[in-house]
């Protein structure tokens, strides 16, 4: 999974993306808050159902992390981002302002790596929950669309019952409601025209034998 | 306070192991960047301390501090942290003081780290 480091002292910049290495995870590095605004805005803006997850210091040149954390939640909402502040900063008052940028958690520096890889596998489960979440969205939706053409109005011919499609051509009403759901056909004859049917085939038989 | 939490305090070896995984190269790598990056440091919160710029005092005694907490060494921390407190208030009476124990306080440290940094 992509990580996003920000953090402009580097030492805690080396310390956190070489943990995250040793754990497999694919890194990048940034050392201000503008560049992490630029980066989660061009990776929301390219592959939004990515999950991406981003840990950043507080305190930063150019942006602060919690203002990077405000203008992601108020540019990309439906991105899937987890947002993780990393920080000296350890004010109570300093916990709740950085929760309410739009933070998911809080750490205090220097992580310990322990709790840190406990919390992360945190943002993971919430990240793959709205993968996942976002996977189903789409499929009803798509199942939505084929439902509301079969609810729009259908030209049908009174007497050989084909419906008109989009495309001008007369289907047969089976083949038209196949391909438009997952509705399968098995034919029989019911009752009624069984009995329709049998009296024709006997007055047919009669007036051949009449004939005769 | 015994000896040996006197030298932990300074610079505690198997918290900062800790800290980095038993990768010794990253270690090396850490120790390195402090042992350049410190003066620089000092020398901002110096002139912050000098000038009575608490905003910059705020920043530079930050920055030091954060890094001194993945070097585990908490008396360097602990000397930053407060003046960084200093500069947020606005009150910088105390910062000489606490400017002169950092200096004390970052000579120990570096020396410790030149040991372990040359074993």
């Amino acid at each position: 999974m992509q990580v996003l480091v920000a953090d402009d002292d580097r030492i805690a910049a080396t310390v956190l993306a070489q943990t995250l290495r040793q754990w497999e995870f694919d890194v990048t590095v940034v050392s201000d808050g503008a560049e992490a605004l630029r980066y989660l805005l061009a990776q929301g803006a390219a592959t939004p159902a990515v999950p991406t997850m981003a840990i950043l210091d507080w305190m930063m040149p150019h942006v602060e992390g919690a203002e990077v954390c405000r203008r992601v939640r108020l540019e990309m909402p439906l991105a899937n981002m987890y947002l993780v502040l990393l920080t000296s900063l350890e004010t109570k008052g300093h916990i709740i302002a950085g929760l309410d940028s739009g933070a998911d958690d809080y750490l205090v520096k220097p992580f310990d790596p322990d709790e840190l890889r406990a919390r992360i596998n945190v943002g993971m489960r919430v990240l793959s929950l709205q993968e996942r979440l976002a996977d189903r969205v789409k499929e009803l939706q798509d199942a939505m669309a084929n439902v509301k053409v079969l609810h729009g109005l259908l030209p049908i011919c009174s007497y050989c019952k084909r419906i008109r499609g989009d495309d001008q051509y007369w289907t047969q009403v089976e083949s038209y409601i196949a391909e438009r759901s997952d509705a399968q056909f098995s034919h029989g004859i019911c009752p009624p025209c069984a009995t329709e049917l049998e009296r024709e085939i006997e007055a047919h038989r009669n007036s051949r034998s009449g004939g005769n | 306070m015994a000896a040996g939490d006197d030298a932990r305090a300074i610079f505690d070896r198997a918290a900062f192991e800790r800290q980095t995984g038993g990768d010794e190269s990253l270690r090396t790598e850490i120790i390195q960047m402090f042992l350049e990056d410190c003066p620089v440091r000092v020398g901002e919160i110096r002139a912050a301390v000098v000038s009575g710029d608490a905003a910059a005092l705020v920043s530079s005694a930050h920055a030091l501090k954060g890094s001194a907490a993945y070097l585990s060494a908490s008396i360097v921390r602990g000397c930053a942290a407060d003046l960084e407190r200093m500069g947020r208030e606005k009150d910088l009476a105390g910062a000489p003081a606490r400017l002169d124990a950092l200096h004390a306080a970052v000579a120990d440290l570096a020396a410790e780290l030149k040991k372990v940094h040359g074993q």
